[in-house]
């Protein structure tokens, strides 16, 4: 996390950087405009006072027309000592000619240069008129300027005081010379730009302190957030006990009252899933996962404490016979009476759970062997009392139970349970609806061994990457080209690779079909991404067992893994029993359905060998069928199995299904199939199970 | 000196004059109290003329006037007063276009007298008119008086002392006046300075070279001065330089006493200006006596006897000043 945090940026320092960045930018260009606007309005304000001097030079009379006075060139000394912008006063005569020039000192030595001719005549052309006076830049453009007029005397014509107001009064104006005076503003503008500068330096001081004062109060008003990252770090990490501090920011609040509404909702969502994780969704027991925990820390408990306890396992007895007779709903229904009536049997203390199908497991906590007999038989009791009436016919509910006992961390748990199956397993061989404790004989031992064996194996296997896939093709019967291939599981053992059926009983008995499922599938799809680039337009078909849907998010894990691997979900077909496509049909619809949004294809498998009724048809969400292998072995021989075949084919061609026959292995039965419009053949005669599909065209092969 | 006896003696008989004036003998003059007060029509006083043998025959006379507003209406009173049995008139525009004409054909009379109105005309009569002239509303009057020449004016301001005493009548809190003339009038000084002693008025004068120079010398002067006495000295006056000046006398609360009353809206306080009908009557006096031959008897310059006054009222107001709610009057002195 520290790392992590060390790579990021700060929301402080990104806010506070905005803020002085603009705040900079503006006063950059509030600065480059008052500089800009200081040189023009000190120059304006200047040229209005230059033009007030010039009135009052004028007025105090030029050295012209003071010749005789004294006092007068004194009091224009005086005037120009005080002001400080005023350089230096010129005269000159009316030829140009420099008469006198004084600055703050007095009179001036080095007198200035002549007017040119054409300023002469400029200035000549202004007596008399107002304004009389030129104004220009032309020492030093921004800093210093010339303020130069003439001076000229006037008087009445002709006595013509007497008529004064009058149009007809006429004046004469004698030009006297010209007066520059040459102001410079540059001490201002120093001044100015002194005082700018003072104030900028002033103002990037304010700067770097808000700077750094607004860091702190950032970081203190945006604390009600920091503190969030700890609770929400333990939310992330799966922890939904915590707890969000209190804030009396509005803003905060609403992020925590809804971060509260979140954990609420986690934590209700991770109770239903614990829930869901942990109870079967039928009938309510724990599920055989939470089994396997309760049973782990009861062994631990009992080894430790040297108490014992048992575990009974319950079989329903002709439950296979009720289900196919009376419909699945009638199965769920008794499957639910058995648990209530499970959970009424036993004592609070005790655990119940689904081990699957119409299996249980009771764990009777701290007993004695009589006691647990003593309670099997009250379960027996419960549930013999227990009558079932579906379809005219009314079933007594029995099953067998067997029980094996927990004295010590010997066994483990599923050498435990493995125990108690075998119980059961005798009870049902002894006459079924009865009791039967594990005894350790040769057999059963041999057997319980095999099976932990397998189990071990199996688990072995998954944790180090045993099982591999190998892929037999289907083909296209019209094109005669391999359409695309099913993977099929294999283990690699110490004696080679073994299939499916050496260990799938044993990985169902222990719980680990799961597992097989998922490792299946995501091979399966890694190994179409893997030959996208030697067999592009590769699909699969890949076995789920009836597990695999009692895993709500499996729809969800294929999604994933197919965006993960970047495989196409049309590369992908599904093959599902018949029993687990009608038989959880409620359950498997929404997954299939959500299956097939991803492009992926569904497959019944060994159909024909569960339910014969075709109006389950209508109804499959499929895009295959899959003819058992029993009525494609003897294809050519019988002729039952060819008007079945012939039958599957026609009606999944009305239901717009395609048909795949497995077990081909001639090609006389191809060519029925052929004949009969199956769409697929699989089988030794199309090809072997090999390592890596490829795509190749089939070559018939001798007629046999 | 004959000029001076008469102003001595007028000195005395006028503050007589000035009382009766007050008291309502005299008919006063009523205008609106605003600035350049509207004329009013002044009674005419009854001539003081001593009896002149009738002539023998009718005296040619040409008035020659410049045609402008303040000379026109002098030679309307002087046309009016000149007796038709002593003088035949022939009165000739300067501007006009015939008046070239008119005064070749008027310079064979024998007998020719010229009375020019304004200095052009002046000027005029004396390039072409080879004749005894009386010039009157001349101010700058200097070049006319040439030697051997039979030239006489009337004065172009009423007396200075008759002006100064109405002066401080209106506005007794002046105490000090202030001068400024040019080098040619430098004789208005002594003048001036007798004015202000009989009114125990002190005077404070300047002589300038330039309006320029007019304009600094008040400035320095106003601190000084209560009032300013501005005489119609048009070489050290400009319209910009009498503009400036009298907005600085009422900024720095001068009194201006002016010539004209069209000053008056520029920002003085008072105008003391001759009446037409004492110009014409004094120009009439001047030609009977050169008429009787006493030219020679006859200063350079024979005094006005009559003034009007007018009152700016705004400013009045603003300097604290009461004055008459009519706004103007006439003052007359005696003369002889």
């Amino acid at each position: 996390m520290s790392t992590r945090n060390a790579n990021r940026r700060s929301l402080i320092t990104d806010i506070l950087t905005v803020q002085l960045v603009i705040t900079g930018a503006i006063t950059v260009i509030a600065l480059a405009g008052l500089t800009w606007t200081s040189g023009a309005v000190v120059q304006n304000n200047l040229a209005y006072w230059a033009e007030q001097w010039a009135g009052e030079l004028n007025e105090l009379g030029a050295p012209f027309y003071l010749q005789n006075h004294d006092g007068a060139v004194l009091d224009v000394e005086r005037f120009v000592a005080k002001y400080p912008e005023i350089l230096t006063v010129t005269w000159y005569r009316p030829d140009g000619s420099v008469f006198t020039s004084i600055d703050k000192n007095g009179p001036v030595a080095t007198l200035a240069s002549p007017l040119s001719p054409d300023t002469i005549g400029e200035l000549s052309a202004k007596a008399g008129l107002t304004p009389a006076y030129l104004l220009r830049e032309d020492i030093e453009r921004n800093r210093r300027f010339r303020l130069s007029g003439p001076i000229w005397i006037e008087s009445f014509e002709n006595d013509g005081l007497f008529d004064v107001n009058s149009h007809h009064a006429k004046t004469k104006i004698q030009l006297l010379g010209f007066v520059a005076v040459d102001i410079d503003f540059s001490t201002y503008q120093t001044a100015f730009l002194r005082r700018l500068g003072l104030s900028s330096v002033a103002l990037m001081a304010l700067l770097f302190t808000s700077g750094i004062v607004g860091r702190s109060l950032l970081k203190r008003a945006l604390q009600p957030l920091s503190e969030l990252q700890e609770p929400l770090s333990q939310m992330a990490q799966g922890t939904t006990d915590v707890i969000f501090p209190a804030t009396q920011h509005k803003e905060t609040h609403a992020i925590v009252t809804a971060l509260g509404d979140t954990l609420s909702a986690l934590q209700k969502r991770e109770q239903h899933l614990l829930h869901i994780a942990n109870h079967d969704s039928l009938t309510g027991l724990y599920t055989r996962h939470r089994l396997v925990s309760e049973l782990d820390a009861e062994i631990v408990s009992c080894a430790a404490n040297g108490t014992r306890s048992v575990v009974c396992f319950v079989d329903l007895d002709q439950f296979k016979y009720i289900n196919d007779t009376c419909g699945h709903p009638a199965g769920d229904q008794l499957l639910r009476l058995a648990a209530n009536q499970l959970r009424s049997a036993v004592r609070n203390h005790d655990f119940v759970a689904r081990f699957g199908g119409d299996e249980f497991v009771i764990l009777l906590r701290n007993v004695s062997r009589p006691q647990a007999r003593a309670l099997a038989r009250q379960v027996l009791d419960q549930m013999r009392s227990v009558s079932y009436a579906e379809q005219g016919q009314v079933f007594q509910l029995q099953c067998s139970i067997g029980i094996a006992a927990i004295t010590s961390s010997r066994f483990g748990t599923h050498e435990i349970i493995a125990q108690a199956d075998i119980a059961c397993q005798t009870a049902k061989a002894n006459g079924r609806n009865r009791v039967e404790f594990y005894n350790v004989s040769g057999k059963q031992s041999e057997r319980m061994m095999q099976d932990v064996h397998w189990m071990r194996s199996i688990r072995l296997a998954l944790e180090n990457n045993q099982f591999l896939l190998h892929y037999q093709p289907l083909l296209h019967i019209a094109s005669g080209t391999i359409s695309h291939y099913e993977a099929l599981l294999r283990l690699k053992t110490s004696r080679g690779l073994v299939g499916p059926q050496t260990f799938l009983p044993a990985v169902a008995r222990f719980g680990l079909m799961t597992e097989i499922d998922r490792w299946v599938v995501e091979h399966a799809i890694r190994a179409l991404a893997q030959f996208s680039g030697s067999a592009p337009t590769l699909r699969l078909s890949v076995n789920l067992s009836t597990l695999a849907f009692e895993n709500e998010f499996f729809a969800t894990s294929v999604r994933s893994l197919l965006k993960e691997y970047g495989v196409s979900g049309d590369q992908i077909c599904f093959e599902i029993t018949e029993h687990l496509a009608v038989r959880f049909a409620v359950t498997t619809n929404k997954q299939i359905a959500m299956l097939r949004d991803l492009g992926c294809r569904l497959a019944v498998d060994d159909f024909g060998t569960g339910y014969s009724s075709f109006s389950y048809l209508k109804r499959l969400p499929v895009d295959y069928l899959k003819i058992d292998g029993s009525f494609i072995r003897e294809l050519t021989r019988s002729r039952v199995d060819q008007t079945l075949v012939r039958m599957i084919g026609e009606v999944a061609k009305a239901a717009d299904l395609e048909t795949v026959a497995e077990y081909v292995e001639s090609a006389a039965a191809l060519r029925l199939l052929a004949k009969y419009g199956i769409d697929y053949a699989q089988g030794f005669y199309i090809g072997r199970a090999v390592a890596q599909p490829a795509e190749t065209v089939f070559e018939v092969q001798p007629s046999t | 000196m004959t000029c001076k006896l008469q102003l001595r003696r007028a000195t005395v008989v006028l503050p007589v004059i000035l009382l009766c004036a007050i008291a309502g003998c005299g008919r006063r003059r009523t205008a609106a109290a605003a600035p350049a007060a509207t004329i009013e029509t002044t009674p005419r006083a009854p001539d003081a003329r001593p009896d002149i043998p009738p002539p023998t025959r009718r005296r040619e006379v040409a008035i020659l006037f410049k045609n402008a507003a303040g000379y026109t209406e002098v030679v309307a009173q002087l046309t009016k007063l000149l007796p038709v049995e002593t003088y035949r008139l022939t009165v000739v525009d300067v501007d006009a276009e015939n008046s070239r004409t008119i005064l070749d054909s008027l310079q064979a009379k024998p007998g020719l007298l010229a009375v020019a109105i304004s200095l052009p005309a002046a000027r005029i009569a004396r390039d072409q008119l080879n004749v005894p002239i009386v010039f009157a509303q001349v101010f700058n009057y200097q070049e006319l008086l040439v030697n051997g020449r039979a030239v006489r004016g009337v004065t172009a301001m009423p007396p200075l002392d008759l002006q100064l005493q109405d002066w401080k009548k209106l506005d007794p809190k002046v105490r000090r006046v202030g001068l400024i003339v040019s080098q040619p009038h430098v004789d208005l000084i002594p003048e001036a300075e007798r004015a202000v002693n009989e009114a125990a008025i002190s005077l404070k004068y300047e002589i300038s070279d330039s309006d320029r120079q007019t304009l600094y010398l008040f400035k320095r002067l106003a601190p000084q001065i209560d009032g300013l006495w501005l005489l119609p000295d048009d070489r050290i006056l400009s319209p910009t330089v009498l503009r400036e000046l009298l907005s600085y006398a009422v900024s720095h609360g001068v009194r201006v006493c002016v010539f004209s009353d069209e000053l008056l809206q520029w920002g003085a306080l008072m105008s003391a200006s001759p009446t037409p009908e004492d110009i014409a009557r004094t120009v009439h006096r001047v030609l009977d006596d050169m008429i009787a031959d006493r030219t020679n008897a006859l200063p350079p310059l024979s005094s006005l006897s009559e003034l009007v006054v007018r009152i700016n009222g705004q400013v009045a107001g603003r300097l604290g000043v009461s004055f008459p709610p009519s706004g103007s009057w006439v003052v007359r002195g005696e003369r002889r």
